[in-house]
């Protein structure tokens, strides 16, 4: 099972920002991090940004999966978070295998990264506010949670394809591409989930005039 | 094996509350008492003042029932809980010794975390806050002086913690921006230091909200003044320890931090706590922290996926601990005594150039008044012929500092300026 919330116990390396402190033993290197792109051309610090944040986004987007999961009350719904839930994991193993043949820790976590958490845990709000809302949206809310993270997902899958495709040929040319090519098979998932949303929309909006 | 409040069995939380009489405790002896029972029993209350502020602030960012609700139910005990540890404080122990009791917190609970800390960053602001709470017991000690009469001063903090001058109480009146500090990540932060952030915040915002509301209730000028000069400080320290959080960290995470918190202090208080019957209390209210522990865990593992044991350690980190630091303080003195600081950053105060907005706030506040914790010295002067010291270990390590004299103290100040 992957890890979902990171920490110094599960190996958390972060780089400082005008804000934040990173503990001397987890700073990752400037030297690491600027190396990591050179061989395909690239910007290392940015690079290492938009992975980790990918990553980051993959992991919160997996808890709040897990939530939803445990708070519908329609098994239809469960099963659809718990594959969600699943896929994001998988996206976590294959984002942290990448970082680390970049010769990063798996559980790097930059300021892009932080940045990432609390864009989606801000969206994973929502319920907070459940008592605004009739029981039945409720069910909605956790669906539409579900939406927004997968759109992010589906825009971090299209950028991680797109900076693959402009790596010059080495390998790091090489783990990007196997990487875009396996983010890539959640597109159908991904889809449905927000495919999932308009038609509930739509059964709604159709249904008994109240 | 150390202590995992996740593995252990508390007290149900429907059997939790408890009555009148139970809340409403014997106070302890204030003659008979070991100062460092009372700062337990001070930095308990201010723990637990937190944690229900801290739950406030939460309800009012939700409307879920569920969550409101067993807000409201842990809430309910932990100021039950606040209570019962508040009330352990003497009515015939007036607020000059309370205070007293508040900077020797200040002081000896900052040493002990900063020794302990394990980031070099949030080590040098519990150095930096260290000192001047330190200056802060020397002023309310010629103050008390002054107006309970003598012997109060080593009544309340024993031979435990020395009083004499730190950095000059007039010299930390500081630029608002220059109190902010910078924060760790919670990714790669050290659990302990979390713990000593989160504790240093509660004792500071207490002693904050302590003098904003007791220091109008004194009759003399020189009292009053002297309390609202250092609340504002302790509203500098509470803006510099709170910027050490994470603002990343959620309400779910942040709630269950307390809990935790809370658990990890009672539990060290408990093994040190040398009066066996406000070890008790230590003990039951560890036996409640546990279930709160659980049910915040809980919350969280529902509403954002995260399981407890993964955001904690495996085990309570080594407790944190009353001890005497008088070597450590004379260390930190000795060494930076002139330090001032510039946004996040610490710089000696000669560092700063003439421009410094430093200047232009010390000159709104100190310029051209008599400021009250110069004057509570002068007067000290004036009515026994020297200021109050209470040392053990020797002359003060900064030569200028050394006697108690008003002409020493006036050319401290001048050496300083230039
Ligand atoms: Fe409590
Ligand atoms: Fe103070
Ligand atoms: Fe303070
Ligand atoms: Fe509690």
């Amino acid at each position: 099972m992957s890890i979902l919330f990171v920490t110094k116990a599960s190996g958390g390396h972060g780089r400082p920002a005008s804000m934040t402190v990173i503990p001397p033993s987890q700073e990752v290197s400037p030297a690491a991090l600027a190396a990591c792109g050179a061989a395909a051309g690239l910007n290392g610090v940015a690079l290492a940004d938009v992975v980790s944040a990918i990553a980051m986004h993959a992991r919160v987007s997996a808890r709040l999966a897990r939530a939803a999961a445990e708070q519908t009350s329609q098994p239809a719904r469960r099963q659809l978070h718990e594959h969600l839930a699943q896929m994001y994991e998988d996206r976590v193993t294959t984002l942290e295998g990448l970082l680390h043949k970049l010769g990063l820790p798996r559980r790097y976590v930059s300021p892009a990264a932080r940045m990432a958490a609390f864009v989606a845990e801000s969206v994973g709000q929502a319920p907070l506010l459940s008592g605004s809302i009739d029981a039945g949206l409720l069910e909605f809310v956790l669906l539409d949670v579900a939406s927004t993270l997968a759109e992010r997902s589906l825009a971090d899958t299209r950028a991680l394809a797109a900076i693959a495709g402009s790596a010059q040929p080495s390998s790091v040319a090489v783990q990007l591409a196997k990487a875009s090519h396996a983010l890539k098979t959640d597109v159908a998932l991904l889809e449905k989930v927000q495919a999932r949303r308009s038609q509930e929309l739509l059964a709604v909006v159709q249904g008994p005039k109240g | 094996m150390g202590f995992n409040p996740l593995a252990e069995k508390g007290i149900p939380l429907e059997l939790q509350i408890r009555n009148w009489s139970e809340l409403n405790v014997a106070p302890f002896d204030k003659r008979e008492v070991h100062p460092y029972t009372r700062a337990r029993v001070i930095v308990m209350n201010g723990i637990e003042i937190e944690s229900i502020l801290s739950s406030h602030q939460f309800a009012r960012h939700t409307d879920s029932w569920p969550v409101k609700t067993t807000l409201a139910l842990l809430r309910r005990v932990d100021q039950q809980q606040q209570k019962a540890v508040n009330w352990l404080l003497p009515g015939d122990q007036t607020v000059l010794e309370t205070t007293l009791g508040y900077e020797q917190v200040a002081i000896d609970l900052t040493a002990g975390l900063a020794r302990t800390e394990p980031d070099p960053y949030l080590r040098q602001t519990l150095d930096f806050g260290l000192l001047e709470d330190f200056d802060h017991l020397y002023r309310y000690a010629n103050l008390i002086d002054l107006i309970e009469g003598p012997k109060r001063v080593h009544e309340i903090v024993g031979n435990l913690t020395e009083v004499m001058p730190g950095r000059p109480t007039i010299v930390e009146h500081r630029h608002p921006f220059d109190d902010v500090r910078r924060h760790y990540d919670r990714h790669t932060v050290d659990p302990l230091s979390r713990l000593h952030a989160m504790t240093i915040v509660a004792a500071e915002q207490q002693t904050m909200n302590f003098y904003m509301n007791v220091g109008p209730t004194y009759v003399p000028p020189l009292a009053r003044g002297l309390y609202l000069e250092i609340a504002e400080i302790e509203e500098q320290h509470v803006t510099q320890y709170e910027s050490l959080l994470d603002p990343l960290e959620s309400w779910f995470q942040r709630e269950l931090f307390h809990h935790y918190n809370e658990c990890y202090l009672y539990w060290s208080f408990m093994t040190e706590e040398v009066d066996p019957r406000i070890r008790k209390i230590w003990e039951l209210h560890l036996a409640m922290e546990i279930e709160h522990v659980r049910v915040a865990g809980e919350l969280l593992l529902r509403h954002e996926g995260v399981e407890p044991q993964a955001i904690l350690p495996p085990e309570l980190p080594q407790p944190t601990r009353f001890h005497e630091n008088k070597k450590y303080i004379r260390e930190v003195l000795k060494h930076q005594i002139d330090l001032t600081s510039v946004g996040p950053d610490f710089v000696p105060m000669g560092a700063l150039p003439a421009d410094a907005r430093f200047f232009a706030y010390q000159e709104a506040v100190n310029g051209g008044v008599k400021v009250p914790s110069e004057y509570v010295i002068a007067r000290h002067v004036e009515v026994f012929g020297d200021d109050f010291r209470l040392t053990t270990e020797g002359p003060h390590p900064i030569e200028v500092l050394r006697s108690g004299s008003l002409e020493d103290l006036d050319a401290a100040q001048h050496e300083r300026d230039e």
